[in-house]
């Protein structure tokens, strides 16, 4: 028996997984080819084909779990290329309001109790999201991903500060503005 | 030695091979994905008795997509960029409509080609609504009088 075999911690290679059973795997080959060079005289033909079988089927199993652990890593890394952007309007009336994610593919978003949540793309550097309700005028506030962390960010509109902002009242709607249409169209993404 | 040489040998002309091969498909996928005619849309919501309406959610939209939405602002002008289908007709794309919520009520839906032009840059080509919609530029309509 090789020296290297008897202080072996099996438990711990196998712990590894399939990765570990295949660095095992290889080390029984080697052993066995050891094994039949320390014999006297040739190497016997059928002992060596076996072995040649046992180390294909340790290198197939070897080339799939190098694949699955690629193919896994890979995954991971797209699951991974998205960042939070979590928020909340501090507004008594925030739930009329709406924020829309200036920068990224075109979201709007109304808030659910001054409570938003938007998954943006990482190679976004910055955006800008703008709150607003009808007859109000927006406000604009940006931001930078790298400086969020895994708090919600607070947003405070100027004119709460302001205690004569005239709000523009909704005017009637006109059903001969909303042209019927018998496409399938898209709707707003106000959620 | 003739293996190794003959390795190298393939190696040396896939390096010389490969560019020619993968330069026009890089150059391709570059003018492809440039190809995407952007209409920028600009104008002002107004109420019937001219105040400007600012806070409403604008968007275009046909059976090819939706725009990004945006505000109006306080004087009630908007912006909008609008991605065309790249060069498909408009009856295979759908009538692009100008939509306009107050919150999430639809208050007004046209065609974007029933707008009145203020002023207008097209990219190319004459301007009307037919090569804007095609071609993209930017463009300018008459303030909207929402409601009534």
């Amino acid at each position: 028996m090789l020296d290297v075999f008897k202080n072996l911690d099996i438990l711990g290679i196998l712990r590894l997984g399939l990765a570990g059973l295949c660095f095992l795997l290889s080390l029984l080959a080697f052993f066995l080819i050891y094994r039949e060079q320390g014999r006297d005289g040739m190497p016997r033909v059928g002992i060596t084909r076996a072995i040649y079988t046992f180390m294909a089927v340790n290198l197939v199993t070897a080339i799939i779990v190098g694949t699955v652990g690629l193919v896994a890593t890979q995954q991971t890394k797209k699951g991974n290329t998205e960042v939070p952007i979590k928020g909340q309007l501090e507004e008594p009336e925030a739930k009329e309001y709406s924020v829309i994610f200036k920068g990224m593919i075109g979201m709007a978003q109304i808030m659910d109790g001054g409570f938003f949540e938007q998954k943006c793309p990482k190679d976004v550097n910055a955006l800008i999201l703008e709150f607003g309700r009808a007859g109000e005028v927006p406000e604009q506030f940006p931001i930078y991903l790298d400086q969020l962390s895994d708090k919600p960010l607070i947003f405070k509109l100027n004119h709460s500060a302001v205690t004569d902002v005239q709000r523009v009242a909704k005017p009637a709607i006109d059903s001969a503005q909303i042209a019927p249409t018998t496409e399938q169209l898209p709707p707003l993404q106000l959620k | 030695m003739r293996i190794l040489i003959q390795i190298l040998g393939e190696t040396v002309r896939w390096c010389i091979r490969g560019p020619i091969v993968v330069a026009p498909l890089l150059i391709f996928s570059v003018l492809a994905s440039d190809s995407a005619p952007v209409l920028l849309l600009s104008g002002k919501i107004v109420n019937p008795a001219g105040e400007a309406l600012p806070g409403c959610v604008l968007s275009v939209v046909s059976s090819f997509g939706r725009s990004a939405p945006t505000f109006s602002q306080g004087d009630g002008s908007f912006q909008l960029d609008v991605a065309l289908p790249p060069g498909s007709s408009p009856v295979a794309s759908g009538t692009p409509f100008l939509e306009v919520y107050w919150n999430t009520e639809l208050m007004y839906r046209q065609p974007v080609a029933s707008l009145t032009i203020e002023s207008a840059q097209p990219v190319s080509g004459p301007t009307d609504w037919a090569n804007l919609l095609h071609d993209g530029g930017r463009v300018a309509v008459k303030p909207i009088r929402l409601g009534r």
